[in-house]
């Protein structure tokens, strides 16, 4: 027991902090002197990686998933804006504001988990199909359900 | 010939209620002891009868005339003049007349002397009076040419109480008496006064006390000759001293005179002195005729008397059809139907005081005129006062059953908090009828459709809101759409694609 408790500390981070300089800088040698030779070098990069990204999420994200994503930064910006004056102008009525941000937020959180029923590749992950049909049913029923709540808080 | 007879007897009690000065009654039962003559005090009793009252006069044995029977008091006012006397009638006695007379509200004024029992005494410690042992008087170093040192005459404003309220000594009397020192004469006399002391009880007003020069000491047994009385005045007092050694009792711990108003405004008072109503003092050249008539006015209930004629309270609704000019409408509201929050609410009290001067009118209510002060205060409490507010005086109003009253009036904001409440106007100052009127009602939070609706500053969120909904519906209508427009930008081609790329 002695004997192997004795190395256990020093075993394990000794040889990893070894071997991280020993392979990192034989892979990305010229990543690593691009990056920490200029700025611009470096901004150029992170312009790239983003390009790539928004073509990528252009072509090949389907039209509806697009849609669930544009609302959901509107439902974002609505939420940001009312905080925004409650804070800053005013919080009464109080059920007023409660409603109204608890709906932005209710209605982000139904559709982020419409996004997550028919978003491509779910079935694979989670095992289980369910159709978009049916995902756009629920969605629709648990939403006007959170409408009817919110109107009636709303005062 | 029986009409008219009737019709005579009727005028009759008309004439004597018209004549009535007391707020409460006119009759009077007078106790006095065998030992006191009482045609020695007939100017103390014409004075009385002047003013109305009917006395009734009995000894303190007879059974006769009981104060109060089956529920209804007989009499109005008592005077016990039975210093001396140790065993009473049944309902004379101390510990059945105590109650008596502060459930069925009969005033009485007590007279003392120097032979006054233990009994009595210890009837008076009941309202936190100690009176000084028997056979001792206040005594003067200084007696009158060919009086003794008992017979002790003063200036009122040497012997009266600082605090003592003008209803109960009023400002004329104090005025005779101030004239006394520029030696016109006119003072008190207080001829063999057995002193008290007044203790902290708040219902106590301390009236009358001893003046300076003037202390508590043993009787002089021997009056008649002037050498002997001084010699053994003297002897007495060092005899005391000595082997008793007792203090002197002195200045304001002397008390002569004293009143007491209870809870229930019954009014009690003391004259440590029977002899201060004697007719050789009761004469124009003293002060005791106007000091004791004010006196016995203000035990007796004709002066200082405050009545709580009415009290309301209400919101101002604005009418839906009718109301005042402004379209408003008055809403009283009972102990059940109460007031919402926040909302504003109106209390009104009118309160009169007795004025026995204008007793001549025709109708008994007339006898009532306005009060007027400025230091009323209403609370609307739970428990604690949520609201304590002077409540103002607004003028006078008639009230429905004819009497002349002075109306107060006080609008508030009823607080932010629900439960049932109070409105209590407490008025308490010694020398007047102490006024409690307290009313119950129920404070409700706001129903569901009384909150205030569209309110300016709320809009942004009713725009939030109508966005989200707004934007439901948008998005509804582009997925069905989009939906249309093809399967190959569903999901299944999305996914295809996605392989494909992976791939």
């Amino acid at each position: 027991m002695a004997p192997k408790t004795q190395p256990t500390p020093t075993g394990p981070t000794k040889p990893q902090k070894a071997a991280v300089p020993a392979t990192k800088p034989v892979q990305s040698r010229n990543k690593a002197s691009s990056f920490s030779t200029s700025p611009q070098a470096q901004l150029d990069a992170l312009s790239r990686s983003i390009t790539s990204l928004r073509t990528a999420y252009i072509q090949t994200t389907p039209i509806r998933i697009k849609l669930i994503d544009s609302f959901l930064a509107f439902f974002v910006v609505i939420g940001v804006l009312l905080m925004a004056y409650r804070i800053g102008v005013t919080s009464y009525p109080f059920n007023g504001f409660l409603a109204s941000f608890g709906g932005v937020v209710g209605q982000f959180v139904l559709m982020a988990g419409l996004r997550s029923q028919v978003a491509p590749g779910r079935d694979e992950e989670y095992g289980v199909v369910i159709s978009p049909e049916r995902a756009f049913a629920d969605f629709c029923f648990a939403s006007v359900v959170l409408h009817v709540f919110m109107f009636n808080f709303l005062g | 010939m029986r009409l008219v007879r009737t019709f005579l007897s009727l005028l009759a009690l008309v004439s004597t209620a018209v004549e009535g000065r007391s707020a409460t009654g006119q009759r009077v039962l007078v106790i006095v002891e065998h030992a006191i003559n009482r045609a020695d005090y007939s100017q103390f009793w014409d004075s009385l009868q002047a003013r109305g009252f009917e006395l009734t006069f009995k000894g303190p044995k007879e059974e006769t005339h009981q104060l109060v029977e089956y529920g209804e008091r007989n009499f109005d006012h008592l005077i016990m003049m039975t210093p001396s006397t140790s065993s009473f009638a049944d309902h004379l006695r101390p510990i059945r007349l105590l109650p008596t007379l502060l459930e069925s509200g009969i005033n009485t004024l007590f007279l003392s002397s120097p032979s006054q029992t233990d009994a009595t005494s210890s009837l008076y410690r009941e309202f936190d009076l100690e009176f000084s042992p028997s056979q001792t008087s206040l005594l003067t170093h200084n007696p009158l040419p060919g009086k003794s040192g008992s017979y002790v005459a003063f200036d009122l404003e040497d012997g009266l109480h600082g605090e003592v309220p003008l209803s109960v000594i009023p400002e004329s009397v104090r005025q005779k008496g101030r004239s006394a020192s520029s030696g016109v004469g006119r003072k008190m006399v207080v001829p063999e006064g057995l002193t008290h002391t007044p203790g902290s009880n708040p219902f106590l007003i301390p009236v009358l006390h001893a003046p300076p020069g003037t202390f508590t000491g043993d009787l002089p047994r021997l009056s008649s000759s002037d050498d002997s009385s001084e010699e053994d005045y003297d002897d007495d007092n060092e005899r005391r001293t000595k082997n008793k050694l007792q203090q002197v009792i002195a200045g304001e711990e002397a008390g002569l005179v004293s009143v007491f108003q209870s809870r229930s405004n019954v009014r009690f008072g003391w004259v440590g002195s029977v002899g201060m109503v004697k007719d050789d003092v009761w004469t124009a050249e003293t002060l005791n005729p106007e000091f004791i008539s004010s006196l016995t006015s203000w035990i007796f209930q004709e002066t200082g008397v405050v009545k709580v004629l009415s009290t309301e309270h209400y919101r101002i609704r604005e009418a839906a059809n009718g109301g005042a000019e402004d379209g408003t409408i008055k809403e009283t509201r009972d102990r059940f139907k109460g007031y919402t929050v926040k909302e504003d609410v109106t209390y009104e009290i009118a309160l009169a005081q007795h004025d026995p001067s204008s007793s001549s009118s025709s109708s008994l209510n007339a006898s009532y005129v306005p009060f007027e002060i400025d230091d009323l205060q209403l609370d609307f409490t739970m428990l604690d006062p949520h609201i304590r507010t002077s409540i103002p005086f607004a003028g006078e109003v008639v009230t429905s059953s004819g009497i002349r009253a002075g109306l107060y009036r006080k609008t508030f904001q009823v607080p932010d908090r629900h439960g049932v409440f109070k409105f209590v106007v407490d008025w308490w100052r010694p020398g007047y009828s102490f006024v409690h009127e307290s009313d119950t009602t129920s404070v409700v939070p706001f129903r569901h459709d009384e909150y205030p609706r569209f309110i300016r500053g709320a809009f942004p969120f009713y725009t939030g809101a109508g966005l989200v909904s707004g934007g439901f519906l948008v998005f509804c209508w582009l997925w069905m759409h989009l939906g249309v427009e093809g399967d190959k930008v569903g999901r299944g081609n999305g996914v295809e694609k996605e392989g494909k790329k992976t791939k």
